[in-house]
């Protein structure tokens, strides 16, 4: 994992700036779920799969009904 | 960030240079092989601590300590240094690197603040193109273009994001296909055990307390509260059961029925599927063009929600993809349609065997304590012909071949009388056994199944369910990803393809003056589409001379480089480049280094002495930022001394006596001076198809439109009532006419050169003159104040005022109008 570089940060930074906006609104993604998606995302930007994948699969993406 | 010098010591070739270009454009000349790509090489390590034309493809074992100092020096002794200004920071800053350490970056720590920003975007080399590199830009597929402008902007954390969303989103969407199908599994397997056609909650209620009662229990009042065996006392035990009577009649009575009809529809279903193979063989275009439509068809199957192709994994648009495909498939007419009859064929076959071979599993599982021998080697023996017969179906459906079935094989299939012997045996040991288990143990076991294909079911749901949610997350986020990383690099690919229109327009306004492209991110990909004279819009590729791609190239480089440097960064290096722009478009490309890049340095590398010529005339690089290399060997690297201009360049091959070598030299920078020239007055010159201007072509051009200038210039004074322009003007004429009786005087040698190229048989004594002329006659041309040559305004239609660039000249030719 390696910190996020400056100059390029910018760009990437929008860009993750409007994918977590829009899940937000999208309604797909609780706010617990999404602060902990948000935060993996912003620590790295060489991001593993596997954490990703625990995010995504975490207790509370249970479907209801 | 700028370079103001620049010291190479022991770097490929170079024993010592010092460059001083002070923040200005530099220019380095010389032949090929003395050493101008090592300034570059030298550059690049500086920046970046490597050289990347040491990496990469061809390349092989070489590596920067082995290749970059230069022959017989040390990694320690190759030392490259700079002292730079930074906007915003009023001291000069010096670095340097060694390539005993070339990672490390040597400057005093008080400076670090300032530097390590900028070298952090200059370690990504993006500063210097190559003319090698000016191609990929243009000529690439867009999935290439992509990576490359990628990389060149430097946004693979961008896209090594979005491939790790596309493979989660995959194996999500993956693992709820697989949890989809477990859950049918169990939901088959539940229906089984409680005897029922659908998930009809009141008829399985129904069921289970009926169980119940058989032991004595009360009802329940859902099933979803509690074990069906909730309350149920167990019934006394009882012997345990050699096997299961009930079952195995069942199954039995089964298997016996589908042998009466399966074996003779297997038959021509087999012989049903042959024949449309051999209708599909019946040439080697139609069994081609089926392969391709199976592979489409896989393809179809293979798509998931997320529209990336399976084979690729590219993404598409959404649903776009699936219409490619269906489309495809569509076309294939007839094939598609036996593909369609072969496919049905099969899956018969496949629902006519399975159950058979189904049937044969069970009774062998069920009745192992019971059976005779020869009934289990013949259920044996038939189900593993049927299986034999599933592999060969599936195998020749993907290959799209006869199945291959001896006809012993399917006599064997069809000989079904001793399987039918067995059978009937079985069936008089089941009646004969009905009755062993008591009801209340036939009800405890239908509770226990019921029980166990519940939980069964639970899990398969609830699994499912977390799938559908994890999918569902990991779909969205890459669609919001996707669009939002579209949404922003289509922003920034929009201004950089405006600015690419803008430079391409500049250079090329006389042959594409309405030039218009798209840059536009598609996907994985970036397409670039380029106008071609207002009649399409296609891949540069398509219609474009080899000679305007590369000005796209150059265009395209420029256009991407304001945003390389992130405002940080204002040097960037043109090795050998501009030798790909034509001799039409060099003075255009020569105003556009100027004019769109005011405040940018360029370090421009070229063989070309001409190319030398215009961009020290055009104003992009001074004289004195010129530096020349030649007679480069081993002992002393190149040696490297400022450019001499043509004039001394011609006075040090008159020292020598040397005519031969003077008199190309004048003729050739006059012929190249006196295009500028007529281009800049906009003089007529007479056409000639070659291109070939002469210099009896361009002098009395240029000296008759100069003249025919300052008479408009002078009309136009003397009508707006100015007499001090009037005077001005007469001055200028004056001079004119002197420099024409010097040109005149000398007129019998001067035509030798310029008619007769009798140069060579002209004395020193009779050529110096002809050189003094010459160069009075220059200096008609050029604004003693600021040494720009003069020109005409506007660029395109009337001429309206004659100007140098300090506008120290600058007459009026447009006379006042009558009232």
């Amino acid at each position: 994992m390696s910190e996020p570089s400056k100059e390029n940060g910018s760009l990437l930074e929008q860009v993750l700036q409007r994918t977590l906006a829009d899940l937000a609104a999208s309604g797909t993604w609780d706010a617990e779920s999404l602060e902990s998606l948000s935060s993996l995302l912003t620590i790295s930007t060489t991001l593993s799969q596997n954490s990703l994948m625990a995010v995504l699969r975490s207790r509370d993406t249970e479907e209801k009904g | 960030m700028r370079f103001l010098e620049l010291e190479i010591t022991n770097v490929r070739g170079i024993r010592h240079m010092l460059l001083r270009p002070q923040g200005r454009n530099l220019l380095v000349i010389g032949p090929n092989g003395v050493g101008k790509s090592s300034i570059v090489d030298a550059i690049d390590f500086l920046l970046t601590g490597d050289i990347s034309r040491l990496t990469g493809r061809g390349t092989g074992s070489i590596s920067l300590a082995s290749a970059g100092p230069t022959l017989g020096c040390s990694p320690e002794q190759a030392v490259v240094k700079a002292t730079i200004s930074i906007e915003g920071i009023k001291d000069e800053i010096t670095f340097g690197r060694c390539m005993a350490n070339a990672k490390k970056v040597v400057c005093e720590e008080k400076y670090k603040y300032a530097l390590d920003p900028l070298l952090a975007v200059a370690s990504k080399g993006q500063t210097i193109l190559t003319r090698k590199n000016i191609l990929k830009f243009v000529a690439e597929n867009p999935s290439d273009r992509a990576g490359k402008i990628n990389d060149l902007l430097n946004l693979q954390d961008i896209e090594s994001l979005r491939k790790t969303l596309v493979e989660s989103a995959n194996k999500c969407g993956k693992e709820f296909d697989v949890a989809k199908a477990i859950e049918s599994n169990a939901v088959r397997d539940f229906l089984s055990a409680v005897g029922q056609s659908a998930l009809d909650s009141a008829a399985i209620l129904d069921y289970a307390n009926s169980q119940r009662k058989v032991l004595g229990a009360s009802p329940l009042a859902s099933l979803r509260a509690t074990s069906p065996k909730n309350g149920v006392v167990p019934p006394s035990a009882t012997p345990s059961p050699t096997a299961d009577w009930n079952e195995i009649r069942s199954t039995t009575t089964s298997l016996v029925k589908q042998l009466q009809s399966a074996p003779v529809a297997l038959r021509k279903y087999v012989n049903d599927f042959n024949s449309v193979i051999q209708e599909l063989h019946s040439s080697d275009q139609l069994a081609v063009d089926a392969k391709q439509v199976q592979l489409t068809t896989i393809g179809l199957e293979l798509l998931g929600d997320d529209d990336a192709c399976p084979l690729c994994e590219t993404d598409f648009p959404h649903g776009e993809l699936r219409t490619i495909l269906a489309q495809r498939i569509k076309n294939a007419g007839m094939q598609s349609e036996r593909l369609g009859r072969l496919g049905h064929m099969s899956g018969q076959l496949r629902d006519s065997v399975a159950p058979l071979r189904a049937s044969c599993e069970r009774l062998l599982k069920l009745c192992a304590p019971i059976l005779t021998d020869t009934c289990t080697a013949n259920l044996k023996q038939y189900g593993g012909q049927l299986t034999a017969l599933e592999s060969r179906v599936a195998e020749a459906y993907e290959r799209l071949t006869c199945i291959a079935l001896l006809d012993t094989e399917a006599e064997a299939i069809a000989d079904t009388s001793e399987l039918q012997k067995c059978m009937e045996g079985l069936l008089a040991s089941a009646n004969e056994n009905e009755h062993v288990f008591s009801p209340a143990q036939v009800a405890w076991d239908r509770l226990t199944r019921l029980e166990l294909s519940l939980a069964s079911l639970d899990n398969s749901v609830a699994a499912r369910r977390r799938a559908t949610a994890t999918n569902l997350r990991a779909q969205s986020l890459l669609r919001s990803f996707v669009t939002s990383k579209d949404a922003l690099l289509n922003e920034l690919y929009e201004s950089v393809q405006n600015r690419f229109i803008e430079f391409y327009r500049f250079l090329h306004i006389s042959n594409e003056p309405g030039f218009t492209a798209t840059l536009r991110s598609d996907n994985a990909g970036l397409d670039l589409a380029v106008d071609f004279l207002g009649q399409k819009m296609a891949p540069p590729l398509a219609y474009h001379s080899e000679g305007h791609q590369d000005s796209m190239g150059i265009c395209l480089y420029l256009a991407l480089a304001e945003h390389l440097g992130m405002g940080k960064i204002h040097v960037t290096v043109l090795d050998d480049v501009v030798m790909s722009v034509d001799t039409e478009h060099r003075h255009a490309l020569c105003a556009l280094l100027q004019e769109k890049f005011p405040d940018h340095q360029f370090v421009i590398t070229t063989h070309d002495y001409v190319w030398a010529m215009q961009l020290q005339e055009s104003g992009t690089v001074q004289h004195r930022d010129c530096k020349e290399l030649s007679q480069w060997n081993l002992d002393t690297g190149p040696y490297d001394g400022p450019l001499p201009d043509l004039w001394e360049r011609i006075d040090q091959a008159l020292a020598k006596d040397d005519v031969k070598e003077a008199a190309p030299l004048l003729r050739r920078g006059a012929e190249e001076f006196l295009q500028t020239v007529c281009d800049a007055l906009h003089a007529n010159v007479v056409f000639k198809k070659s291109h070939r201007f002469e210099l009896g072509d361009l002098l009395p051009a240029a000296l008759g439109r100069y003249k025919r200038l300052l008479n408009e210039a002078k009309s136009s004074a003397i009508s707006w009532g100015k007499s001090e322009d009037a005077s001005t003007i007469d001055e200028l004429e004056s001079i004119r006419r002197q420099v024409l009786q010097q040109v005149q005087a000398e007129q019998g040698n001067v035509n030798r050169v310029v008619h007769y190229n009798e140069w060579a048989n002209l004395s020193p004594e009779d050529f110096r003159p002809v050189v003094a002329a010459f160069h009075s006659l220059y200096d008609l041309f050029f604004c003693s104040a600021c040494g720009s040559a003069i020109y005409v305004i506007p660029e395109i239609g009337d001429s309206q005022s004659l100007r140098c660039k300090c506008t120290e000249m600058n007459l009026n030719l447009v006379r006042k109008t009558a009232p």
